[in-house]
């Protein structure tokens, strides 16, 4: 239950962060996506359903506030977390050094997958050239605010959310 | 036993999938009037306070961030604003006695003229949280009038449409996102073409044909043609730059909102509908 309470505060502070002072913060018109950091913090640690899990929750809330069918953030969410923690767990072992390039990634492949979900279940216009400068920009962003974002869900979730958190706040 | 473990995320990832997909497939066959829109407007009604809240108390700090930022810029813009205004004061006189000769005519012809439009006045309330568009939030809604596609202007020039509306709250679409194209009339010549964003304040105009004599200055209106998503005569910006090919086969004409579009406060909602 307090897990629950803590990530809904986690939910609340990215939507204001996102909504207040992200929002202003645009490039040729495009905006990051912080939520999107959810389920790459909660990946880096190599558990998949822990992952999905957060982001599936992740993208729901997102999808409340966004005007893409609900349930296109959580499906993109679900998938981005499972396949962060699994190419964490299988592949790469971040370390910290390399962590928030992998958080920057996964953001611009997050963009991405919004989009071709949004377009595959009969949003079309949202397939466009500019997905592309969204998802580099969001990328950008979110490797900034990857290590203050990581906290915060290691806070929410408990235990360990990766060498990032763990070994930047120790 | 190992098989249980690698099952077990599989199962778990399956469920969530699908039940992503049952919620989209539920948002999609609602189309509008289902639970999941009775959702975002509870989360959208209940985040507002907060939102509106940390906003207050992080305004002063980001105002004075940005007025450093950008007092080289503010200077400029004051100086032709000022200049703007007193050619507005100028332009007024003159256009009153036309607006009043075109409501006659057009009330001849029994087309509505933008002046008479019943409109809702809204506050904009932040930006929306769209990554892949460009969106602000409005804090006026169904209960107040407003429905989809309704056109939305500010300062007297449009700013956008209506792309999703919940009981007290609304979703303007700007025109600076590429994905919204609108069509649109010289003033001078009388020639259409259609206006698409570029993110930012400058919109493209394009269509436009390679003969025709375009120049800087020239106002740009909405076409109003038939089955046209704005009614006709709406102001959209103003012709800022022309660049013709070295072929003279096309011309790309910059034009510029006369509303700063990054940076909109209130706007009206123009309770019209296409016919």
């Amino acid at each position: 239950m307090i897990r629950f309470l803590k990530l809904g505060a986690v939910f609340v502070v990215l939507l204001v962060v996102q909504s207040r002072v992200l929002n202003g913060f645009t490039f040729a018109g495009l905006r990051p996506v912080v939520m999107l950091l959810v389920p790459v913090a909660a990946a880096v640690d190599g558990d998949a359903i822990r992952a999905a899990g957060a982001g599936f929750v992740a993208g729901l809330v997102l999808d409340l506030f966004l005007e893409t069918p609900v349930g296109t953030c959580a499906l993109a969410f679900t998938l981005l977390g499972y396949a962060v923690a699994a190419v964490e767990r299988n592949v790469i072992r971040a370390d910290l050094w390399l962590q928030p390039a992998v958080a920057g990634l996964a953001s611009a492949v997050g963009v991405v997958l919004i989009a071709g979900i949004a377009a595959v279940f009969g949003e079309p216009e949202y397939a466009r050239p500019t997905v592309l400068a969204a998802a580099a920009f969001a990328g950008l962003v979110n490797l900034v605010l990857s290590i203050p974002v990581a906290r915060l869900v290691r806070w929410a979730l408990g235990g360990s959310s990766g060498v990032l958190a763990e070994r930047s706040y120790a | 036993m190992a098989t249980r473990r690698t099952t077990r995320p599989r199962f778990t990832l399956a469920l969530l999938v699908l039940t992503s997909i049952t919620l989209i497939t539920l948002d999609y066959r609602s189309a509008g009037s289902g639970v999941t829109d009775r959702a975002r407007g509870l989360a959208r009604d209940a985040f507002e306070p907060v939102g509106r809240g940390v906003g207050n108390v992080l305004s002063p700090a980001v105002n004075v961030i940005g007025g450093v930022l950008d007092f080289g810029r503010v200077k400029d813009e004051n100086a032709r604003l000022r200049d703007e205004l007193a050619r507005a004061r100028a332009d007024a006189a003159a256009g009153a006695d036309a607006r009043r000769e075109l409501k006659t005519a057009l009330d001849a012809l029994d087309l509505s003229f933008v002046g008479d439009l019943p409109s809702v006045a809204a506050r904009v309330t932040g930006g929306a949280f769209s990554p892949l568009q460009l969106t602000v939030e409005i804090d006026k809604g169904t209960e107040a009038g407003i429905d989809e596609g309704m056109p939305v202007v500010s300062g007297g020039s449009l700013v956008g449409r209506i792309v999703q509306v919940g009981p007290r709250r609304s979703t303007v679409l700007v025109l600076s996102d590429p994905g919204l194209s609108v069509g649109v009339r010289l003033t001078s010549t009388g020639d259409l073409g259609v206006v698409t964003g570029d993110g930012g304040r400058r919109l493209v105009m394009s269509l436009v044909e390679p003969k025709t004599q375009v120049k800087v200055g020239d106002e740009v209106v909405t076409s109003g043609l038939q089955q046209s998503q704005y009614p006709p005569g709406l102001p959209v910006g103003k012709v800022t730059s022309v660049k013709r090919d070295s072929a003279g086969l096309t011309q790309d004409v910059i034009v510029t909102s006369s509303t700063d579009l990054r940076r909109l406060s209130f706007v009206r909602v123009l309770q019209w509908r296409p016919e």
